[in-house]
């Protein structure tokens, strides 16, 4: 039977003492107006450790109950960081309300072929069904926000760097968690201890992260976006692409010319 | 190893990888709002020195000059045409990607972006660099003539002349709000 090591304990314990100061922070700084979402997420999680610790207490780790108990209330984490990482999203774009509309459509697409690719690659029987699950919203996570950081950089958008780094943070935690999975899925109940220890470490460090950027977050009032007129655009946007157009169309005709061969 | 954990494995690290790329501080990177507007530059630092690079890469001048100089010197001519051709060449794509910068700023502060120019341009600009390349390559292989590098000149200013012109229309448009904003507080 499995037995849930003294380092997954404290580990534990970190990740607790760490939900619990950024938890303080969010309250002491009255952020949970500004991130419901993620204010949510962080209490979800914190409450999902004694409620694990209390069921793997009761029926030992490697029982069944704790197999459910762990993956059900795990599904739920995974909902609330997803609304967390939308909530981030429109947090960093949602006022560029012309990119915006692009933006979010742009992500569903990448995160569902995430999830889909995922769904495909991971194994389809009834134990990994969950972890395969997991592993997809996962892999989801993590494209939607480098997908969300691309575009920021296309368009030149100033992210704030707090919320660049909760965005990290996210990030960084779903690619670790999606690695780990996927050892999971291949190696199974030989690794199940050391997925835990793995995933608690990378969450104590995502955590810590996060801590640090809500501590230094300023109020998102302080940023006012000066949206131009709708004509603007419809006349410019056209004009750009077709100087575009030419210019690659001459740059064609430079490399199939001779002219540049000769001296 | 199985074929999973490969397959996650090189796309995870694609992902690390973008994500580092994407949040590594771009220079020159974007404030907000009206400074957007303040800060877009459309001048063609380039255009102006166009008559000298016609100078230096006039092809009977070349002509000329090889006739009456030895191997040594020609082969030296041939090489400094070519450096001054490839400088000339960065030069243009640093004012094509300052006007793409505008375009960029101009589709962020527009309250709705058409999905099929924004592509358009992507697709378009990622062309560009394709074969702004290619050409980059074909001609540190041999030393072009100036025709050719004239034809980009004159899209690329004509390009910024017309951005200028739509860049001060919105502009003042912009700074209208802005300022009433900026006096209150």
């Amino acid at each position: 039977m499995l037995t849930l090591t003294n380092w997954a304990k404290v580990l534990w314990g970190c990740a607790l003492a760490l939900q619990l100061v950024v938890f303080a922070i969010m309250i002491g700084k009255k952020q949970y107006k500004q991130f419901p979402t993620i204010f949510s997420y962080i209490l979800i999680s914190m409450l999902q450790s004694p409620v694990l610790y209390l069921v793997y207490s009761v029926y030992g780790y490697g029982s069944w109950t704790a197999y459910w108990s762990a993956w059900i209330s795990q599904s739920v984490v995974v909902i609330f960081r997803w609304a967390a990482v939308c909530e981030l999203c429109y947090a960093i774009l949602g006022e560029f309300r012309g990119i915006w509309g692009l933006a979010w459509r742009m992500l569903t697409v990448f995160g569902a072929l995430a999830l889909l690719t995922a769904l495909i690659l991971g194994g389809h029987d009834f134990e990994r069904l969950i972890n395969t699950f997991d592993l997809g919203l996962q892999f989801s996570i993590a494209t939607v926000m480098v997908v969300l950081f691309l575009f920021a950089r296309y368009y030149q958008v100033e992210v704030e760097k707090s919320l660049r780094s909760i965005g990290i943070a996210f990030c960084l935690y779903s690619c670790f968690r999606t690695l780990n999975d996927t050892v999971l899925q291949t190696l199974w109940r030989n690794y199940a201890g050391t997925w835990t220890v793995i995933d608690e470490i990378t969450y104590v460090a995502t955590l810590g992260l996060i801590g640090s950027a809500v501590y230094v977050l300023r109020p998102q009032t302080d940023r006012k976006i000066v949206l131009l007129p709708q004509t603007a655009y419809l006349q410019f946007a056209p004009q750009v692409n077709e100087r575009l157009r030419a210019l690659n169309d001459r740059l064609g005709q430079l490399l199939r010319s001779k002219e540049t061969g000769n001296a | 190893m199985n074929l999973l954990l490969v397959t996650v494995g090189v796309l995870v690290a694609g992902l690390l990888g973008l994500l580092l790329w994407s949040t590594f501080k771009k220079t020159g990177a974007r404030r907000t709002g009206k400074h957007q507007m303040e800060s877009i530059s459309l001048h063609c630092k380039h255009v102006p020195n166009l008559s000298q690079i016609r100078q230096a890469l006039d092809r009977a001048d070349f002509e000329y000059l090889a006739a009456k100089v030895n191997e040594k010197a020609a082969r030296r001519m041939h090489a400094e045409r070519r450096r001054i051709a490839l400088k000339y060449l960065a030069g243009l794509r640093g004012d094509f990607e300052q006007l793409m910068d505008a375009a960029q700023v101009v589709a962020s502060l527009s309250p709705q972006v058409e999905a099929k120019e924004e592509w358009k341009r992507f697709r378009l600009s990622v062309e560009f660099k394709v074969k702004y390349q290619l050409v980059r390559a074909k001609i540190a292989m041999h030393a072009p003539g100036f025709r050719g590098l004239e034809n980009l000149v004159q899209l690329v200013s004509s390009l910024a002349m017309n951005l200028e012109r739509a860049v001060g229309e919105i502009g003042i448009a912009a700074m209208g709000p802005a300022a009433a904003v900026s006096t209150k507080s």
